[in-house]
């Protein structure tokens, strides 16, 4: 059963008359199945708020069905499930970090002892121990934006949605958000992501779907959409002028056409990260967020057997009613790399 | 019920956090403590406690019911609107739930606050009247005619309908019934002025009331009757009376000659002795004036005899348990209208039904005075257009809805030492939060249920 089904969803807004007024979703379907980060893409006005919206029941669609973990959005049993992080902090301004928690901890019907383990293990994950007595609305954005993923995930949800999860956030705290998200995944966790950030997106998704004016564009696993099939890569180390020589002579000859040489870059995240870690063992300090490397234990804790297996095991299909264009994806491929994932982990003392 | 106590506990941080409770403790507690030394009263002690208890706990009251108004509104309403909404109903939380959270955080402030002012009060009262502050004449009628709880035992009425109808028979039998009026609206006219007439004194004449006692635990010492006289003279006059009271087998009659101007609510002290014997309490007065002038005792006002049944501090509680009770049904109005509407909208929907509901007692009075009087005027149609339709229905909302739900003024009752019986306070509980507050958080779990909370225009 899929997580999130989707079946030719329209939303139409309208206005006080009840007039239609804008069309902002039209006709999608899609599947988001057990273990998987999808990505929902697209510029703004696309229609990816709306669609994340309707997935929580904040609006009903106009046509078309929607389930989330087999029910439909609107059920108070499905949201016991899930976990939200809005796009912007719509978080209690007079809070501390622990009475934020604390409060959505008991929406749950967490006991206080569930609460307040969860909440310091969050408040540690996310590097905010420090800040707990300082109330939300006196933090920064990137700060507000931690405890609003915090929030999300109080209730070690199984489907997590998140909507621009690294917006406002620094280079630290996205590398943190996106290691997170790839912990969840590997849990068996089903995280839905919607954002601007292509890069962010690309590192962590296993499928995305593009939607422009309200429709989906394209949709397939990151992989198969942005192969190129046409070009191949050879790396080598940088080698001396007369050895290079004779194999780009070879290549010439081979392709019939100059081929392209560059020396491959790191990406400035990456660059990013190292020159705050160096700055951070010499001994910086910062009044924002700690930088941390850890996830919450309860988080990290070993899912169910049947949920292992089921992220395991390739899933079938989401049939679409118009279906978008999509990559082919390599069956056998998936399969053996699911037989090897299956061995290890029936190998006597292997977590999931 | 953890995720209503949580929802609960938020409004009150946000409350005591917003310094908003702060602010309106400071503005109640300078007005119980300022109005009693700037408004005049009448020098006597009775006037004292009425400025006290009910104008000053009264205005502490209104302050709080317009503030309820507007933290109401604002409950749900501010949340959708600065959209924390958002995260509050992506959570397990019913619509229900939601309500009841906001609700219950409003019903525990609104108890502390008025439980801070009425403790100012009864403080304030306790000290100014303390021992040394007053004659001793002043502190017997204190602690034994102002401080006190009374039942009101209302007389049997009197019976004209027998009367009336008889009329009503005979003016059909003589062919004189008006052709312009309904047959309803010509008895109610009939019943009115049999009433005036029932309650009318001829100058020579007497005037006798049944009262049907309940059963006192103690002999009470002393026990008031308090009723509206008026005289049939323009002149300014001197009202004399002799008033007779006792019970009907075996009982010692008091017997007292009054004189007072004819305007104003009056009352009479008879001792504990008039209450010996048994069967119903006779209250007889008869006209002494010798200027000849007719008396006529206020129908609707009325005569009561006020016996003691209880302590004051406990009847207090009650009339505040009462207050509490008002307060409660305006801060689900409040929240099911937040719920429903944004912030503006919805204050101003509130405090429209409160207009409504202030006044309904008056306007259906009004209306049903006016109707058959109107319907009495020669060439007046007898057949109702749509506008009498409406109104009618409307009126019919007021009788059904609207004054079932309305009760005396308890501070008024507890300032003027009027016994508020416990099955009261629980009534009001039923028909202010049972019922009115239950259908109310059926209507906003409803609405909530079928909102889109995540409009682009909320």
């Amino acid at each position: 059963m899929p997580v999130v089904e989707a079946r030719a969803v329209t939303k139409v807004f309208r206005d006080f008359w009840r007039r239609p007024k804008v069309r902002a979703v039209d006709g999608i379907s899609f599947e988001v199945r057990r273990g998987e980060v999808f990505g929902l893409l697209g510029p703004n006005g696309s229609g990816k708020s709306t669609t994340l919206k309707m997935i929580l029941g904040l609006l009903h669609p106009t046509r078309g069905q929607l389930a989330v973990l087999g029910r439909s959005p609107r059920e108070v049993r499905a949201k016991a499930r899930v976990g939200y992080l809005p796009e912007e902090s719509y978080l209690y301004p007079y809070l501390t970090p622990d009475e934020t928690l604390d409060f959505y901890g008991r929406l749950f019907d967490l006991n206080a002892r569930e609460r307040k383990q969860r909440t310091a293990q969050l408040l540690e994950m996310l590097g905010l121990q420090h800040a707990r007595r300082r109330t939300v609305g006196e933090f920064s954005k990137g700060m507000a934006r931690r405890i609003g993923l915090a929030q999300a995930l109080i209730n070690d949800p199984d489907l997590v949605v998140l909507d621009e999860p690294t917006s406002g956030l620094d280079p630290l705290g996205c590398r943190q958000v996106k290691d997170l998200i790839l912990t969840l995944a590997k849990r068996g966790k089903t995280i839905l992501v919607s954002s601007h950030q292509l890069a962010d997106v690309e590192d962590v998704c296993d499928r995305v779907a593009i939607l422009y004016s309200g429709r989906i564009q394209a949709m397939g696993s990151v992989q198969s959409l942005l192969e190129d099939t046409h070009q191949c890569r050879v790396t080598f180390p940088d080698l001396p002028a007369a050895q290079m020589q004779p194999l780009l002579a070879a290549f010439r000859t081979a392709l019939g056409t100059e081929p392209g040489i560059e020396h491959p870059r790191r990406d400035l995240e990456q660059f990013f990260l190292d020159v705050v870690e160096k700055a951070r063992r010499a001994g910086g300090e910062s009044s924002g967020a700690a930088a941390t490397q850890g996830v919450a234990d309860y988080l990290k804790a070993p899912a169910s057997p049947e949920s292992a297996l089921q992220n395991l095991l390739p899933q079938p299909a989401a049939p679409a009613a118009t279906p978008p264009p999509s990559a082919p994806v390599d069956n056998a491929a998936a399969l053996r790399e699911a037989d090897e994932k299956l061995k290890q982990l029936l190998k006597p003392g292997s977590g999931a | 019920m953890r995720t209503v106590w949580a929802i609960a506990l938020l409004s009150l941080r946000n409350a005591v956090r917003s310094r908003v409770v702060v602010l309106l403790l400071a503005v109640l507690v300078l007005g119980v403590i300022g109005i009693p030394l700037t408004v005049k009263s009448d020098g006597t002690l009775a006037g004292y406690v009425q400025i006290l208890v009910r104008y000053t706990l009264g205005f502490s009251m209104g302050v709080l019911l317009l503030a309820t108004v507007w933290a109401g509104c604002a409950a749900v309403a501010s949340e959708i609107q600065r959209r924390q909404i958002h995260l509050l109903v992506t959570k397990p939380v019913s619509p229900a739930q939601l309500w009841l959270g906001k609700w219950l955080g409003l019903v525990i402030l609104n108890t502390v606050v008025l439980a801070v002012c009425a403790s100012v009060t009864y403080g304030l009262l306790r000290w100014n009247t303390r021992a040394g502050q007053l004659s001793t004449a002043d502190a017997q009628k204190l602690a034994g005619e102002i401080m006190v709880a009374r039942a009101r035992v209302a007389p049997e009425p009197f019976a004209v309908e027998p009367r009336v109808r008889q009329r009503l028979a005979d003016l059909q039998t003589r062919g004189e019934l008006p052709t312009n009026m309904a047959p309803e609206a010509i008895y109610k006219t009939l019943l009115g002025v049999a009433q005036l007439e029932a309650h009318t004194v001829a100058p020579g004449g007497k005037i006798t009331w049944r009262c049907e006692l309940p059963a006192l635990g103690g002999s009470a010492p002393e026990f008031q009757v308090r009723y509206k006289l008026a005289a049939a003279a323009l002149a300014p006059l001197r009202l004399q009376g002799r008033w007779s009271v006792h019970r009907e087998r075996a009982g010692q009659p008091f017997e007292l000659v009054t004189e007072h101007p004819a305007q104003g609510q009056q009352s009479l002290t008879v001792p504990g002795t008039a209450l010996a014997g048994e069967g119903a309490l006779l209250v007889e007065y008869a006209n002494l004036n010798e200027a000849g002038v007719t008396l006529l005792f206020d129908p609707e006002a009325g005569l009561a005899v006020l016996v003691p049944v209880g302590g004051w501090l406990s009847n207090f509680l009650r009339a505040l348990l009462i207050s509490d009770c008002l307060l409660a049904l305006v801060a689900a109005l409040g929240v099911t209208a937040g719920s429903l509407f944004s912030l503006p909208v919805a204050a101003f929907v509130v405090f429209q039904l409160l207009i409504m509901f202030s006044t309904a007692g008056m306007i259906h009075s009004f209306a049903t005075r006016e109707a058959s009087f109107a319907a009495a005027l020669p060439g007046m149609v007898k057949a109702p257009g749509w506008v009498d339709v409406v109104m009618s229905w409307f009126y019919r909302m007021l009788e059904v809805l609207i004054m079932p739900m309305q009760n005396d003024d308890p501070l008024a009752m507890v300032a003027t030492g009027e016994w508020i019986a416990w099955p009261v306070v629980a009534w009001t509980f039923v028909k202010q939060i049972l019922l009115a507050s239950g259908l109310l958080l059926l209507l906003a779990a409803a609405a909530l249920r079928r909102r889109e909370l995540a409009l682009p225009t909320d």
